[in-house]
């Protein structure tokens, strides 16, 4: 059975490039762009992680942990994109209960590797 | 390009977008699709005239009397004519692209979608070949061929996707069949190809009211080292009377009301590459141009000639298993590599930091230590150069990209076992590769002449594993991010929206990071650094005018760098 990830980013540069490469190894991969469109996907649709940029439209890689975490009292794993200079919001990001982080640019390998890391202790 | 227009457009598309219905919409910018290149083929046809009248000068009733005076007046006047035709061709060719571009960000359908794609292929590709002209028609060149690999089936299916764009008569329709024997890569000059197509096919266009312009390519003869390709074009057109049809290949044929000079152009170009054509046709039935062209197949490369890539190279391998010891060791003498083994975390470690390694060829399973430790050890060396160095894996685990057992990120590639020395041979020549690549990118960087840097895209392929589609698909998805900053951004300036500057500035960063393309990514930075705090509107502005004026030249080397790399896949 493959592993569902969801990938919440609005940059759609960035989230072809990281479905390409995630579905090559393995991985089923749903892309969202925007905050509204992740509370709608996880109405229907339990992931078995959910990878997500801090900074997207109608709420923020934090606000995402917080829903998740908070409203749906979920554990299920969730790696954030932080963007360089955004140290504050990752440890904010940690305390709400992201179970890991990745700069940008990302590194697909790197991605790859987290994911794999989270997945297992998950 | 004109930067103001482009962006002032840009802010407003989606605006227009809504406004205009979207049937309205693509039939007026089919219009002028169809406008454009109309007028590009127009001033082909303008061009060819040049063409044949200098280089044709014999047979046209020319008064100038000396000879020598005829040849000078001719080369001066060649080489301004053939320049600035050409230049009046890149006009249209680049509207056409623009334009396509702009038509790419309105709501088309799947269908629609996928022709504009085309549109924007096949022009970009033909905007290659006239400038491929110029080359060549500026020193006599008719006379002389270009030899360079061609994709043989791809240049013919661009110069007809932009014939049938000619077509505006629906009662005529232009069909290709191709036969699949014919190998794609070959060795030819591609600009004479696509000048022959174009000149033979628009003829065929040109004379034709309705019914079928049918174009068929055959393998006609394969030779050790050739290949001879034999073109038909058939049309439906009133046909060719007897008396004439000896002369339709003249520069002066009588019949120019129907006959473009182009089959002149034509016949000169085939001659030149060593081929025939004829001409056979029955009034009010249809013409029937046949003409074969030879071109060379491409050498295999060899593996010995391959090898040549990695001599002299310093490889050291962690091996356990002796049989395996001498088998690589066997390997890499014959192609010149300096070998060290070792099944010993120190001892390697020894051996790295007192010779120039260039690569480390690492067994994962070992006794003691086993790879993916050492590979740890190496990866923390406080030496720069050890640290570094490119480590690939070999393993039998053909999931170890996916595995979780190793750190996999210390390993710059994996070889497969059991592995073929071709396999081998192609890692190793890789990382040399990616070795150039990486001096390329830091040399790039430091070009402190103020020139642009020539962009690399082969990290980004390989990010892509490869995959020279996925690639293509970033770059679209690059421009149109780049697009919509541009239009977004100004917008945004101008009502003073900070906070949808910063998450504009926030969204292209990552592209602007993922093309390489350094200046457009600081002056994105200085932008984001610009809202912090006393927002100076002027700096702002000025910034924002330094990225529009950079991008047309990223754009255009994001197009030639994804050529060159098709090119080369």
């Amino acid at each position: 059975m493959k592993k569902r990830l969801l990938l919440a980013e609005d940059d759609e540069l960035l989230s072809s490039l990281l479905k390409f490469r995630l579905e090559k190894s393995g991985y089923a991969v749903d892309v969202v762009v925007n905050g509204k469109d992740v509370k709608k996907y996880l109405t229907t649709t339990t992931p078995d992680l959910i990878v997500s940029d801090i900074m997207m439209p109608y709420m923020s890689g934090i606000e995402l942990i917080d829903y998740v975490r908070n409203e749906l009292n979920s554990k299920l794993p969730i790696i954030i994109i932080s963007s360089a200079g955004n140290e504050e919001n990752v440890l904010n990001a940690f305390e709400m209960g992201a179970n890991d982080f990745l700069s940008k640019p990302v590194s697909p390998p790197e991605l790859l590797i987290r994911v794999a890391r989270v997945l297992k202790s998950a | 390009m004109k930067l103001n227009d482009l962006h002032t457009s840009l802010s407003n598309l989606q605006e227009k977008l809504t406004r205009f219905s979207f049937d309205e919409l693509s039939a007026k910018e089919a219009d002028s699709f169809r406008n454009a290149l109309n007028s590009f083929k127009s001033l082909l046809d303008y061009k060819n005239t040049i063409n044949g009248s200098l280089n044709n000068p014999c047979s046209s009733n020319t008064i100038i009397d000396s000879k020598t005076e005829l040849e000078e007046t001719q080369q001066t006047l060649q080489s301004l004519l053939v320049t600035a035709a050409n230049k009046e061709i890149n006009v249209p060719l680049n509207g056409i692209l623009k334009f396509s571009e702009k038509l790419l960000k309105s709501n088309l359908t799947m269908e629609q979608e996928k022709i504009v794609k085309e549109i924007q292929t096949s022009s970009s590709n033909i905007l290659t070949v006239s400038k491929d002209i110029i080359d060549y028609t500026g020193n006599d060149a008719i006379g002389t061929n270009e030899s360079t690999t061609i994709k043989f089936h791809t240049i013919v299916k661009d110069v007809l996707f932009l014939c049938n764009a000619l077509i505006l008569n629906t009662s005529l329709k232009l069909d290709y069949t191709a036969a699949n024997t014919i190998p794609n890569d070959l060795i030819g000059d591609p600009s004479k190809l696509s000048q022959i197509l174009l000149n033979l096919v628009g003829n065929a266009v040109q004379t034709t009211q309705k019914g079928e312009i049918l174009v068929v390519s055959k393998l006609q003869q394969e030779t050790e080292d050739k290949v001879f390709i034999e073109f038909t074009v058939t049309d439906t057109s009133f046909g060719i009377s007897d008396d004439k049809l000896d002369t339709v290949f003249d520069f002066y044929s009588q019949d120019k009301s129907s006959i473009g000079l182009g089959l002149n152009v034509a016949k000169q170009l085939i001659e030149s590459m060593e081929g025939t054509i004829s001409v056979s046709s029955k009034v009010d039935v249809g013409t029937m141009f046949t003409f074969m062209l030879p071109f060379k197949k491409p050498e295999e490369p060899t593996r010995s000639s391959l090898s040549k890539g990695i001599a002299d190279m310093q490889v050291l391998i962690f091996e356990d298993n002796m049989l395996n010891q001498k088998l690589i060791e066997l390997k890499l003498k014959k192609w010149n590599c300096k070998t060290f083994i070792t099944d010993n975390c120190n001892v390697g470690l020894e051996i790295l930091e007192n010779n120039p390694i260039d690569i480390i060829l690492m067994d994962l399973r070992m006794p003691g230590k086993n790879g993916d430790q050492i590979a740890e050890e190496i990866r923390n060396n406080n030496d720069l150069r050890v640290k570094n160095t490119p480590i690939i894996a070999v393993t039998a685990d053909h999931d170890i990209r996916t595995s979780t057992e190793f750190n996999i990120s210390n390993f710059t590639e994996f070889l497969l076992k059991p592995y073929t020395s071709d396999e081998l041979l192609s890692t190793l020549l890789e990382q040399i590769e990616n070795n150039a690549n990486m001096e390329t990118l830091t040399s790039n960087h430091i070009n402190d002449k103020g020139e642009v840097p020539k962009i690399n895209l082969t990290p980004v392929l390989n990010e892509c594993m490869g995959d020279i589609g996925m690639l293509q698909e970033l770059i679209k998805l690059f421009k149109n991010n780049a697009l919509e900053f541009i239009g977004k951004a100004i917008v945004h300036i101008k009502n003073e929206d900070y906070e949808g500057l910063k998450f504009s500035t926030h969204k292209i960063k990552a592209g602007l990071k993922m093309m390489k393309t350094e200046a457009l990514h600081d002056t994105v930075l200085e932008m984001e650094n610009a809202i912090k705090g006393d927002i100076d509107v002027k700096h702002l502005n000025f910034l924002y005018n330094c990225f529009i004026e950079e991008y047309p030249v990223i754009d255009q080397q994001l197009d030639d760098e994804l050529l060159r790399l098709a090119q080369e896949a």
